[in-house]
């Protein structure tokens, strides 16, 4: 308590000690603002003349276009000699500030200052080189069909992939800045007709309340901002693609991107949000369903079926019809340990290869599958430590977890796994079922910006499961899911006018 | 007073009662009726459901004088605080007994079929750990899970229909040969697996809409059990001769026992793994019932800080309940608060809350 105190204190001593005109003198502010950013190699200056004044130009040159500095300030400023600075400097961002103390802070955000002499007055000039890669398809966000641009870690290309797919003035965007040492620049976007104005109010005031030095990967924001911050299961989608961004946005939900991350952040979303991709929609609707079905069966089958296997084996192998038990009992036999330290042993092997795939270069990554396919699969077998029907169980686990197409999903389906295993372990099939309850009521209880996670689902609404298991025909989504709670529910009422407004058919 | 945040809907609370009424009951019901009633089982569960129709009318019309009251809110207005603030603790009581009374069968049925040595203490720690991080939610969350775990009412409705292919419809002929007196002996019998619907006094509340809307949402619930336990006492009926019937405790069991698919040998497993979703809801919704009570008294509405040591207390009593004479002895106490609590005082209160013209605001 005290310490807030003193801290609140000293916030607003800073605040009002760190007005200062800017002098007269030239030499004195240069010298300012070399002492505020410590002799700092990369600032250079440049003298100019004009109005018959002498005047500064100051910049970073690593941060600056030094070659917009030489175009747009000094060849018209030496040109017309004189005249009023406004009006000669050929650039979009032009301020006047007198708080010297600004200065530093503008200047690494790739400002260039103007200074002159007997004024006491400072231009700033917005002159921020742009360094950005091209815009690729994102690598671990495929589509085989639909759009295959992604988000760089450009702040304004970003802005202007999203703008550029919704050409509506609804669109807004908002920016904040946040991280007391970084100033990490974060905007906020959402249909102003659609998306609930409760929850923009909520992001907004969430994001404003956020206090740290750093910020530096999504996650960091992601963390400051979810309600359950210490549930396994992701609440915030992460994506690289534009095109799901935006069909979201247009679902009444809200966007945060940050500069410098290629990542959106997209709020609040349902469980279900994260085995839809754009995929689904680019092809036949029957398609889009059975593979969406798919990817949920896989998320079954990779937090269940290693529990599943232990329980049948170790508690009910009579579940099984007689062949298959003796089939699967002769390779067991051999095997010395228990199966959940089986169970145990291999998924951890493959958490382990995993990330050693994510962290070694291409070139070396061969090794990797041989000594995972060959060395793990075949030879642990051969030498009797693990038996084959586990190789097979552990294997399909890491297949169906790796088909979610979030990265986050993925890996949390794997870890689920573990608790249930250990259940299944000491209980059964009645440990597991506990287990899935369990998983169920956290499910039921988590919510996020006032979003039920587990929404269609749990609270039920049967118009929104046409687009969560299955994907119904697109004409016949004629509402919004009802989960972001859009301002706007019905979309239209007739998607394929053809088939209304054509009488002759009849 | 009512945050909008605990409300829930109507639907839900048709849910509610159906969560809070399928139980242990609908394993050894048929065995239960036939010994009394014979043929004419399955008529007395459907007296029974008459009955408990009219019992969820007086509960009703109890609880709609108090709109916004729950039942521990509601009594010290009709009897006086003393004697009201005691029978809400009567009610928590009952309440408690009879989660204990639920977990100690579940316990049994599944070390008898599943587990056989695993030890009693942890399998009830398992289900009242799940059990209580569910009862400590709000209710908007607890009717959120009953609404899809009803969805293996279907499920077992269906395993069920597997049996119908070896039946034999005389098996329940004649359907008079208890007679009429034994066949409404039975239906008192029946009753008891029929408990939960008294949930309506603690959520009534909580609940949006007319009243009107609300029992009608409680009988359906109510009404879709007794369908599903006349169903399940119809086909024990008619594929287990009425011989053997009474050396089967558990009859749904047997017979599911019996059959198999290509891959699944024992559908059984199935069943009870499924079961347990049906007898962790009612356990919530007990719990919830009891410690929305506690809540009221000792933690100023609350609930949520009275879940761990009425959980405790459940797990005591149904520890106790492990010798067949005190399982009897839970049986018998079980009856008789049923009558007082769920019967007896709400049609007392009734009377007396029409005679002294007391009704909430």
């Amino acid at each position: 308590m005290m310490d807030l105190f003193r801290k609140l204190f000293s916030n607003k001593r800073a605040e009002k000690s760190s007005y200062i005109n800017v002098f007269p003198s030239l030499q004195k502010n240069k010298e300012y603002i070399q002492n505020q950013l410590f002799h700092s190699s990369d600032l250079k200056w440049r003298s100019i003349r004009f109005n018959q004044l002498s005047g500064l130009i100051v910049f970073f040159e690593s941060l600056s276009d030094q070659q917009r500095i030489q175009n747009e300030i000094i060849r018209p400023l030496e040109e017309k000699k004189e005249g009023n600075v406004d009006a000669i400097i050929a650039s979009v961002d032009i301020a006047k500030k007198s708080d010297l103390s600004q200065l530093p802070q503008s200047l690494v955000q790739g400002n260039c200052v103007l200074l002159f002499e007997g004024t006491a007055e400072a231009y700033i000039v917005g002159m921020a080189a742009e360094n950005k890669r091209n815009i690729v398809e994102p690598e671990n966000e495929g589509a085989i069909r639909g759009a295959h641009d992604g988000f760089i870690e450009h702040l304004i290309t970003n802005l202007y992939l999203v703008r550029k797919r919704i050409e509506n003035p609804s669109l807004v965007v908002r920016y904040y800045q946040v991280g007391k040492a970084t100033k990490t620049k974060l905007a906020l976007l959402y249909m102003q007709n659609l998306a609930n104005p409760d929850l923009v109010e909520e992001v907004d005031q969430r994001l404003g309340s956020i206090v740290m030095d750093t910020t530096i990967s999504p996650g960091f924001i992601a963390e400051m901002i979810e309600d359950n911050p210490s549930s396994l299961f992701p609440q915030i989608l992460f994506t690289e693609r534009p095109d799901r961004a935006v069909a979201h946005l247009m679902e009444g939900r809200v966007v945060i991107l940050s500069d410098g991350d290629a990542t959106a952040q997209i709020l609040p979303v349902t469980f279900f949000a994260f085995y839809q991709s754009p995929d689904d929609y680019h092809s036949r609707w029957i398609v889009g369903s059975f593979i969406r079905l798919l990817r949920l069966v896989s998320f079954i089958i990779a937090s269940l079926v290693p529990a599943l296997y232990i329980a049948i084996i170790g508690f009910h192998p009579e579940i099984l019809p007689v062949n298959l038990i003796f089939t699967v009992k002769s390779s067991i036999d051999k095997v010395p340990f228990p199966p959940i330290l089986e169970a145990l042993l291999m998924q951890i092997t493959l958490e382990v290869l995993r990330e050693a795939g994510v962290r070694l270069p291409s070139r070396v990554g061969q090794t990797i599958g041989i000594v995972g396919g060959l060395v793990i699969g075949e030879s642990v077998v051969r030498a009797g430590l693990i038996s084959y029907p586990m190789v097979i169980v552990v294997a399909l686990t890491a297949i169906s977890s790796f088909v979610a197409p979030s990265n986050e999903i993925s890996t949390a389906t794997r870890i689920l796994g573990f608790p249930l295993m250990i259940l299944a372990a000491m209980f059964g099939l009645i440990g597991i079922m506990f287990g899935i309850l369990f998983i169920l009521i956290h499910l039921c209880k988590l919510e996020s910006f006032g979003t039920a996670y587990f929404a269609p689902v749990m609270p039920l609404r049967i118009k929104d499961l046409k687009d969560t298991f299955t994907r119904f025909p697109i004409w016949s989504l004629n509402q919004r899911p009802h989960d972001p709670h859009p301002k706007r529910v019905n979309q239209e009422r007739y998607s394929r006018g053809w088939v209304h407004d054509d009488p002759e058919k009849e | 007073m009512i945050l909008k945040k605990s409300k829930i809907t109507q639907g839900q609370l048709m849910f509610f009662v159906i969560q809070s009424q399928v139980g242990v009951g609908i394993l050894s019901l048929p065995n239960k009726l036939q010994a009394t009633a014979k043929g004419g089982a399955w008529i007395s569960s459907l007296i029974a459901g008459l009955a408990v129709q009219v019992i969820i009318l007086i509960l009703w019309a109890l609880c709609r004088r108090f709109p916004s009251d729950t039942i521990y809110s509601f009594l010290p207005k009709i009897t006086g605080n003393f004697l009201g603030k005691l029978l809400g603790f009567a009610y928590i009581v009952y309440f408690l007994f009879s989660v204990s009374t639920i977990l100690s069968f579940f316990a049994d049925v599944v070390g008898k079929w599943v587990l056989q040595t695993t030890p009693r203490w942890a399998l009830l720690i398992l289900t009242l750990f799940t059990c209580a991080y569910l009862a400590k939610e709000n209710l908007r969350v607890i009717a959120r899970l009953f609404v899809i775990s009803s969805f293996t009412i279907i499920v077992i409705v269906i395993l069920s229909l597997f049996g119908y292919a070896h039946t034999n419809i005389t098996y329940i002929f004649p359907i008079m040969e208890a007679g009429w007196g034994e066949i409404i002996k039975a239906s008192n019998a029946a009753l008891f697996p029929l408990v939960g619907y008294e949930v309506i006094l603690v959520i009534y509340p909580f609940v949006e809409g007319k009243s009107i809307g609300k029992l009608k949402a409680a009988s359906l619930g109510s009404l879709v059990i007794i369908l599903l336990y006349t169903f399940e006492v119809f086909t024990s009926l008619i594929i287990f001769s009425p011989e053997v019937m009474p050396v089967i405790s558990e009859p749904l069991l047997y017979m599911l026992k019996g059959f198999s698919f290509q891959i699944i040998q024992r559908i059984d497993l199935i069943f009870l793994s499924l079961w347990i979703f049906i007898i962790s809801t009612a356990t919530v919704s007990w719990l919830y019932m009891a410690t929305t009570g506690l809540g009221h008294f000792f933690h100023r509405g609350e609930h949520k800080k009275a879940v761990p040591y009425a959980v405790f207390i459940v797990f005591i009593l149904a520890m106790i309940a492990q010798d067949p004479a005190i399982t009897d002895l839970y049986d018998r106490m079980i009856k008789i608060f049923h009558y007082t609590f769920v019967i007896g005082l709400p049609l007392i209160l009734l009377i007396f809350s029409y005679l002294l013209r007391k009704r909430g605001a």
